[in-house]
């Protein structure tokens, strides 16, 4: 118990010397430091650049927390699992469907030559659905007015 | 409401910071440091100040503009920092490191027996020996300076400014100069 304590006191003591120092005036600080053989211009130009590189480590470790946050975004999208019809056909049924539903998607998503989307390829057909899944629009109930 | 200072205007406070602001926050960092001993696990004080502005940009530790200055704020962040340092290695020191079935079966090989690995609540003489022996150095340097011995004695039994004036019999200014002389000594001693 004896150790405990004294080093319970010489943390006491080295406490108060420590905020002694934010007490301390403007020019016994200069004072201090010329005393200690101390450059003042140079010390805060230290302390600066030790501040500067503080706020780099954290503008870089929340730039680098965005883009892992945008990776697991992207790698969420990629492992969705939409149910799309299973034939080609049905696929561009559900494609019609959507676009007479919410004719807004169209002008987003197919430009004009492909308009009359009669002309699209199966697989773009799938990617156009994929796409509209992530933007939601699968989950519109009127989509599955007149099934069964 | 108080508002938390922007990124923009922490650097710029940054940038604004006088000679004798930075001076001051580096010789705080540096003794805050010295009083916790081990406990800082070798991190210096650019660690403590990066950790202090980390903290401040996160918004943990938002500086307050309209109520501290950022050199205040900084070194209460700083003392807090340290604290909580202090503070984990104490609870490292506290925890229950073995299981029963592990001391029961301690072996006899001291360096394999779990009695002898497990982390004891009391500083070891090798932690102890950083502040006390700062301690022990600071007064070795002012062996003949009595009044600067007393002042020391009386806050390590916890005395604050007017008690230590009132027991030692002294006057303000007499504390004044005598704790300059101390703060002074320590760059010495912990160097």
């Amino acid at each position: 118990m004896n150790d405990k304590i004294a080093e319970e006191k010489a943390r006491r003591v080295l406490e108060v010397i420590a905020e002694s120092v934010a007490e301390t005036s403007d020019d016994e600080i200069l004072e201090d430091m010329r005393a200690e053989g101390k450059d003042p211009a140079a010390v805060a130009q230290e302390v600066r650049s030790a501040l500067f590189r503080g706020v780099t480590a954290f503008k870089k470790a929340k730039l680098r927390a965005a883009h892992e946050q945008h990776e697991r975004q992207v790698e969420e999208l990629h492992h969705q699992n939409f149910s799309l019809p299973d034939t080609p056909a049905a696929m561009r049924a559900l494609l019609a469907k959507i676009l007479t539903l919410v004719p807004e998607y169209g002008p987003a998503l197919l430009t004009a030559q492909y308009r009359d989307f009669s002309e699209l390829s199966d697989e773009d057909v799938r990617q156009h659905l994929v796409q509209l899944a992530h933007l939601g629009a699968m989950e519109d109930p009127r989509l599955r007015e007149g099934d069964g | 409401m108080a508002e938390p200072a922007s990124t923009a205007e922490i650097e710029e406070a940054i940038r604004s910071l006088t000679d004798q602001d930075a001076g001051r926050l580096k010789r705080y960092t540096i003794r805050r440091l010295a009083a916790i001993g081990r406990a800082a696990r070798g991190k210096d004080w650019e660690d403590l100040l990066q950790e202090g502005i980390t903290r401040t940009l996160a918004g943990t530790r938002a500086w307050n503009k309209n109520a501290v200055t950022f050199v205040g704020h900084l070194m209460g962040v700083s003392r807090s920092i340290c604290s909580e340092m202090a503070e984990k290695l104490t609870a490292e020191k506290n925890e229950e490191p073995m299981s029963e079935s592990e001391l029961i079966g301690a072996a006899k090989n001291p360096a394999l027996n779990p009695y002898q690995l497990a982390i004891s609540p009391m500083p070891t003489a090798e932690e102890i020996t950083e502040t006390r022996d700062a301690v022990d150095a600071i007064k070795r340097s002012f062996r003949d300076d009595p009044l600067v011995l007393d002042i020391v004695s009386a806050l390590e039994e916890g005395f604050n400014g007017p008690e230590i004036k009132e027991v030692l019999g002294i006057s303000q200014k007499d504390l004044e100069t005598a704790m300059r002389r101390l703060r002074r000594a320590v760059p010495k001693v912990l160097s």
